[in-house]
């Protein structure tokens, strides 16, 4: 698949470049199943390792998963899903139906989250297809009664602050899992320790 | 909901095209207004869409100051929209037709129905009240960036066909492969291409 893609000064294509050369929805459709992944390898990690996950710029953030996940199968099976609703802070044994989900190779395909860093928090939803945040419950540092002095515009700025932070965070957290996917240490050291993890939960 | 109230959803999309020094900031506002909202009140349109100002979806005459912010512009999609159920539509048609035969005599044919529900649409379609969407944008210049606070994929077609024509630049929504492609290492990024879906979670 790789072969016959042709960059512009070095032999390795940019992004941008190949973006210009394939077929978009063939490409994104094709890979699908990298956002179910991530979701899954997520989860996961947050439950075995706890909720501090470190972001490659070196700032730590909580992260957790919150009462909602829904499991499915291959990209875009969704008949075979599972959701599953818990309270809202999951605890131990609440998961064990999607745990038995993951053994009948299904993935996570959506789940509701909360991400914390300092004083901001913000809860949010993700698909694994596009991973659109939706309906983020934004975290806005001023308090309400100081919203009025701020007027519209600086109303807007902060809100757009907040969603730039989060989107920063999710785009870190990707990278960490994009760059682990793609390197030999998936299979030599994250799948087995997963593994590990859901072994423990049996 | 979006940027100005409410939980957002937001939709990013990357900009492909290198920005040319035409894209400055008059001709950014040239082209809103060129593509700029249109009022379908007191018409029988039932869609319409465009530009209007961030923070005044009302006014469509984009000075400078309202949709240009340093690097970042920002602007809304306005979607104004009524709707005729085929209920309602179905119901008065059959008092329209009523009315046909006891002047007449008789049912109207097959050509005379298709005349009188299209009359009877069109009047119906003026006495409803029009439904008013707004979603916004936010132009990173610097990163050509565009965030889109909407989604769903009607939504996201009618924004892309939208900023197309208006700027003609092409955009990509930024999914997990495109975002991973623009996040690996360059000699990682191929072998990112080739992956296929890994064993995750066989265990349990």
């Amino acid at each position: 698949m790789a072969k016959g893609r042709k960059g512009g000064k070095g032999d390795i294509p940019t992004a941008i470049e190949i973006l210009e050369q394939e077929d978009f929805f063939e490409l994104w459709q094709g890979k699908l199943f990298l956002g179910q992944e991530f979701l899954t390898w997520l989860w996961l990690r947050t439950e075995g390792d706890g909720r501090t996950m470190r972001l490659p710029n070196g700032h730590e953030v909580e992260v957790w998963f919150e009462n909602q996940l829904q499991l499915s199968l291959g990209s875009g099976q969704t008949k075979r899903s599972v959701s599953i609703t818990t309270t809202e802070e999951p605890a131990d044994g609440d998961w064990m139906e999607a745990y038995t989900a993951l053994a009948q190779h299904k993935k996570v395909s959506k789940g509701t989250l909360r991400v914390r860093t300092g004083p901001s928090e913000w809860r949010f939803t993700l698909s694994h297809d596009t991973l659109i945040p939706q309906g983020i419950r934004l975290s806005t540092k001023s308090a309400p009664e100081d919203t009025e002095e701020l007027g519209k515009e600086g109303r807007v700025l902060e809100r757009l602050s907040s969603t730039a932070e989060l989107l920063n965070i999710l785009e870190g957290l990707f990278k960490v899992f994009i760059r682990l996917r793609v390197s030999p240490e998936w299979d030599k050291k994250e799948l087995p320790r997963l593994q590990g993890f859901l072994d423990s939960q049996k | 909901m979006g940027l100005l109230k409410g939980n957002p959803t937001v939709t990013r999309y990357r900009i492909l095209d290198p920005l040319t020094n035409d894209f400055t900031e008059e001709f950014i506002g040239e082209r809103l207004r060129k593509y700029a909202f249109q009022n379908i009140e007191g018409t029988t349109d039932e869609n319409a869409v465009g530009w209007v100002e961030l923070f005044a979806y009302l006014s469509t005459a984009f000075e400078k100051e309202s949709y240009s912010f340093g690097n970042t512009y920002a602007f809304t999609m306005r979607m104004d929209s009524r709707r005729l159920s085929t209920k309602v539509l179905n119901r008065y048609y059959d008092l329209t037709e009523a009315r046909y035969f006891n002047k007449h005599g008789r049912q109207p044919n097959a050509k005379k129905k298709k005349e009188l529900k299209e009359t009877l649409r069109l009047e119906l379609l003026k006495k409803i009240l029009l439904t008013t969407d707004l979603y916004e944008a936010v132009w990173f210049s610097r990163t050509s960036e565009i965030w889109f606070f909407g989604s769903g994929e009607k939504l996201r077609i009618a924004f892309e066909e939208l900023f197309g024509q208006t700027f003609g630049l092409a955009i990509r929504l930024i999914v997990p492969i495109t975002m991973g492609l623009e996040l690996v290492d360059d000699n990682d990024r191929l072998s990112l291409l080739d992956l296929v879906p890994g064993p995750l979670g066989i265990g349990g």
